[in-house]
């Protein structure tokens, strides 16, 4: 088979498990073959960079026309009117009537703001009475503040270990679960790897993997920083299973009183009703 | 708010993964319904509003990859699905300003992608010979190719199978198309090793 073809192939999925062990194979032992995968690559790089360039400059035409205003000012042959009939963001495009002058507008607003104090009343009322946020939704937000990003090293060299954190960070978690527990099968002892992992179960909602995960953590005790007790509370608070959240507040305490890692964290959480 | 007031999420992604027309129509629906990210961006994120825009396209044509490709699964609107996506873009965005990686790494990070099936150990022969390649002769040698062939090669490259191609440059089969296409690449790699070499 041509060699084009093969490649093209083994991208469309066609190969069976052993064509691809094959395959694999061939890039190591036959630089030729290893060069010519690259060429295909690269193409497709090439040609996909192109396509996104087309589009981008399409969307930017689109933004122009539907945001005359921005962008560095009005469109070619039209000038802002001087009126309140321009369309402003998120009027699609759809000309408004101009405001009537004079007293009018004021008192459309009456019943708008009589609505807004209403409100403010009740969230208030909610505010002192409520008893608090349920522990789930707590780490909910904690995770959405601060595990939506897992921290990138700033180098041209990119291992395995940043493949898989970039994987995390495109939100393809149940890929960057896979690179990470892989890493892990190769190097059991890689710390990061074990609380990635777990991070990602977490987010992916295997909270038992999760725990598993935090509690192999734990029994490291080689680590000089080790977050283990605050990421099992997290864990027990989004599971919310009866007891987990008593459970999670002592594991929290216990970070608090030790002076253990994410302590400031725990501290925080500590301090929310819930 | 919605792209357009009559139609829905499945509407849009339906018309997705349709080709032609159809699917360029919903990319700029897409595009036009959430365009209010971008003031977002400049807000939230303080970029300059050329960058949001272009973090905002970003964000718009990896959606449409992901929901093309069936990465999309649904779970949350597409409202969330893409302002997730559009703040890990501005985070990148904000880190990148402060590097200076230019048009060729963007290239060869495409083609990483690509190579995320092989293992560390191919990955990495073939990764030395990605970074060696001359994108800007291939470029070059593909601009030179007749224009069939670059609209079939940039079809394919745009996620369109050989029968979906077929369909839409008027070609008898599949097969025709294949056999078509890798003529053209094989084309192009001659030029282009001539050139290298």
């Amino acid at each position: 088979m041509d060699s084009l073809e093969y490649i093209d192939d083994y991208f469309k999925g066609l190969l069976t498990a052993d064509q691809k062990k094959e395959f694999e194979q061939r890039i190591l032992s036959d630089p030729s073959f290893a060069e010519e995968l690259a060429f295909y690559l690269n193409t497709q790089a090439l040609l996909k960079d192109d396509l996104e360039d087309e589009k981008k400059a399409r969307f930017k035409e689109l933004y122009r026309r539907n945001n005359p205003v921005d962008m560095g000012g009005s469109v070619e042959g039209q000038e802002r009117p001087q009126g309140g009939d321009w369309p402003q963001k998120g009027d699609r495009l759809e000309r408004r009537e101009p405001l009537a002058r004079g007293i009018g507008p004021v008192r459309k607003l009456w019943p708008y703001l009589a609505a807004a104090a209403v409100l403010v009343a009740v969230v208030a009322v909610w505010l002192v009475f409520s008893t608090g946020s349920s522990p789930d939704r707590l780490a909910d937000q904690y995770i959405r503040d601060q595990l939506q990003n897992l921290p990138v090293r700033m180098s041209s060299v990119q291992d395995s270990l940043q493949k898989a954190i970039a994987l995390y960070n495109e939100d393809r978690l149940p890929e960057a679960l896979s690179q990470f527990e892989r890493l892990l099968q190769r190097d059991s002892a890689r710390a990061q790897a074990r609380i990635y992992s777990g991070i990602v179960c977490l987010r992916l909602e295997k909270y038992d993997k999760a725990l598993d995960y935090f509690q192999q953590l734990e029994a490291d005790t080689t680590l000089y920083n080790n977050p283990s007790l605050f990421y099992q509370s997290l864990t027990l608070m989004k599971r919310n299973h009866p007891g987990d959240s008593q459970k999670a507040r002592q594991l929290l305490q216990l970070v608090v009183d030790r002076d253990l890692d994410m302590k400031e964290d725990a501290q925080r959480l500590l301090l929310k009703r819930w | 708010m919605r792209p357009d007031n009559t139609i829905t999420d499945a509407e849009i992604i339906d018309n997705l993964t349709r080709n032609g027309n159809e699917r360029r129509k919903a990319e700029d629906q897409l595009f036009n319904g959430y365009s209010y990210f971008v003031r977002e961006g400049v807000r939230k994120y303080s970029l300059a509003e050329e960058d949001a825009l272009d973090v905002y396209s970003d964000t718009i044509i990896s959606a449409i990859e992901k929901i093309t490709t069936g990465f999309f699964e649904g779970r949350s609107s597409l409202k969330t699905y893409l302002f997730r996506i559009f703040h890990n873009k501005c985070v990148d965005r904000i880190r990148l300003l402060t590097t200076n990686k230019n048009r060729i790494h963007r290239t060869a990070a495409l083609a990483d992608q690509l190579l995320s099936s092989l293992s560390d150990t191919a990955k990495s022969v073939v990764q030395r010979m990605v970074d060696r390649s001359d994108f800007d002769v291939l470029r070059a040698r593909l601009g030179e190719l007749g224009e069939n062939c670059r609209k079939m090669l940039a079809l394919f490259a745009d996620g369109y199978t050989d029968k979906e191609i077929a369909v839409a440059m008027d070609y008898k089969t599949a097969e025709v198309v294949k056999t078509s296409r890798l003529r053209c690449l094989e084309r192009l790699r001659q030029s282009y090793n001539v050139l290298k070499h």
